[in-house]
């Protein structure tokens, strides 16, 4: 699993996922992915496209820090799902906490909403 | 020291010390290690200890050899942590010490303990009454978080139930057990167990993530009725269940898409109900059951496993066999990468 960073436009920050999101994938990345979402003052959007597989550990994880940014007003979107992935991500219904778009464009207009 | 962990089921199996002097792997039964198996040549593959690591030569088996999933063509290395494949069997090297990998049984022993205790949790299947019950319950060798019941809430009314903590290991079966003790004893406040989304509903006001260690789980819930044949039920962040009429037309899905429980403490449920024919069979399952790669390297999804939900019961064969065997004989192994939990129920 490897994480990487990018800006996305001038209030977000957009993390980048490739690999699997298991429990290995999540082990490897948690502590920087929740850091990263913590970041004072900006909302986050995180780029699923390259994730070939997610798991319950990927789902708690994602949900873990989405709650830490709620209580500070900010707000986390998640965008570009491979079809399994997005399978998964509709059968835990995660789109009722976080939303979960199809393109970084869609993602940053859900920011506005 | 370098051991191979053979990995059989739900536990680990025999472990086999090697050094420089290697062992081979075959058929025969002048093997070091034998896998009594057709799909396993006579000498099959031979693994050696080397000045790092260790490594695994094909011996010209007809089936390969494979190591995490890679076919081996002649000699490859074989990496502490990576998994050997020789026809259905499955091993993990291993590098220990003494001392560690007898710390390591232990471990083992104790997971396997916890395993058995949550499988004394489940009432034995039941073929009497309105409600015949079967269920399998194959926790993986690491121990997941899966755990399943049901119970009579009257003369009448039937709960059945499929919980499933994020993760692996103690913590999760720990949260999962936790769960199914609270549905078991009807330990939730203000509470009517004949209503799935309040159950639901107080189920995710307790186990808000919060105040359990980061853990959330997904859960079936149903309650049916045998009076009125109706069967009530709630899902949140689980897949669906599904009931299959006498005639095994159609596999109808059950679910309600409600966020799983501990992420939102507003979380909202919602419940649905459906009419059961007589006869018809009902399956609820853990995602363990479908989430596994094909030997040709195919990830399956929940779509690839529902027809076999319609396909005929085979004589002298339970429903819960008859999934199992054709899961492990799609993934060609009878090793689990995640517990298997699967409830067969059919409504007289």
């Amino acid at each position: 699993m490897e994480l990487e960073t990018a800006e996305a436009g001038d209030a977000a920050t957009k993390i980048i996922l490739r690999g699997r999101l298991d429990v290995a994938g999540v082990d490897r990345i948690e502590t920087r992915f929740t850091a990263l979402s913590a970041a004072a003052g900006r909302n986050t959007l995180v780029d699923l496209s390259g994730v070939s597989f997610i798991a319950s550990m990927g789902i708690r994880m994602l949900i873990a820090a989405a709650r830490g940014m709620q209580l500070k007003k900010r707000k986390m979107v998640v965008f570009g799902a491979q079809p399994l992935v997005k399978e998964v991500l509709d059968t835990v219904n995660l789109s009722a906490m976080i939303p979960v778009v199809a393109d970084e464009a869609e993602a940053l207009r859900a920011l506005t909403v | 020291m370098h051991f191979l962990v053979g990995l059989d089921g739900d536990s680990n199996g025999p472990h086999f010390t090697f050094d420089r002097d290697g062992l081979t792997i075959g058929r025969e039964p002048h093997c070091e290690v034998v896998v009594p198996d057709s799909a396993v040549s006579r000498q099959h593959c031979r693994v050696c200890m080397t000045a790092d690591s260790a490594t695994v030569a094909d011996l010209g088996s007809t089936n390969g050899t494979y190591v995490d999933g890679t076919r081996v063509l002649g000699t490859a290395p074989l990496p502490a942590g990576s998994i050997l494949q020789v026809g259905p069997r499955l091993f993990r090297h291993e590098r220990r010490r003494r001392d560690e990998m007898e710390a390591s049984r232990d471990l083992d022993r104790d997971l396997e303990n916890a395993s058995r205790y949550i499988k004394s949790l489940l009432p034995p299947p039941t073929r009497e009454g309105p409600v015949w019950i079967d269920w399998l319950f194959m926790p993986t060798r690491r121990i997941g978080g899966d755990a399943l019941g049901y119970h009579m809430l009257s003369d009448h009314e039937y709960a059945l139930y499929l919980v499933d903590a994020a993760g692996h290991g103690a913590q999760a079966a720990m949260h999962g057990v936790s769960v199914i003790n609270v549905l078991r004893n009807r330990a939730l406040p203000r509470t009517d167990f004949r209503k799935p989304a309040q159950v639901l509903k107080n189920l995710n006001a307790m186990f808000q993530m919060d105040t359990h260690g980061g853990m959330c789980f997904t859960i079936w819930y149903g309650v049916y009725d045998a009076a009125d044949r109706l069967l009530s039920y709630a899902s949140a962040g689980h897949h669906p269940a599904y009931l299959v009429a006498p005639d095994r037309a159609r596999a109808i899905p059950l679910q309600t898409r409600n966020l799983l429980i501990g992420a939102a403490p507003d979380a909202v449920f919602r419940s649905q109900s459906i009419a059961v024919p007589a006869g018809a069979s009902f399956y609820l399952f853990s995602d363990g059951v479908f989430e596994l790669t094909t030997r040709d390297g195919v990830e399956w999804s929940l779509r690839d496993f529902e027809p076999l939900l319609t396909e005929a019961p085979l004589p002298g064969m339970s429903e819960t066999q008859r999934l199992y065997q054709a899961t492990r004989r799609i993934a060609g192994t009878t090793a689990l990468a995640d517990d298997f939990s699967l409830f067969v129920a059919t409504f007289i």
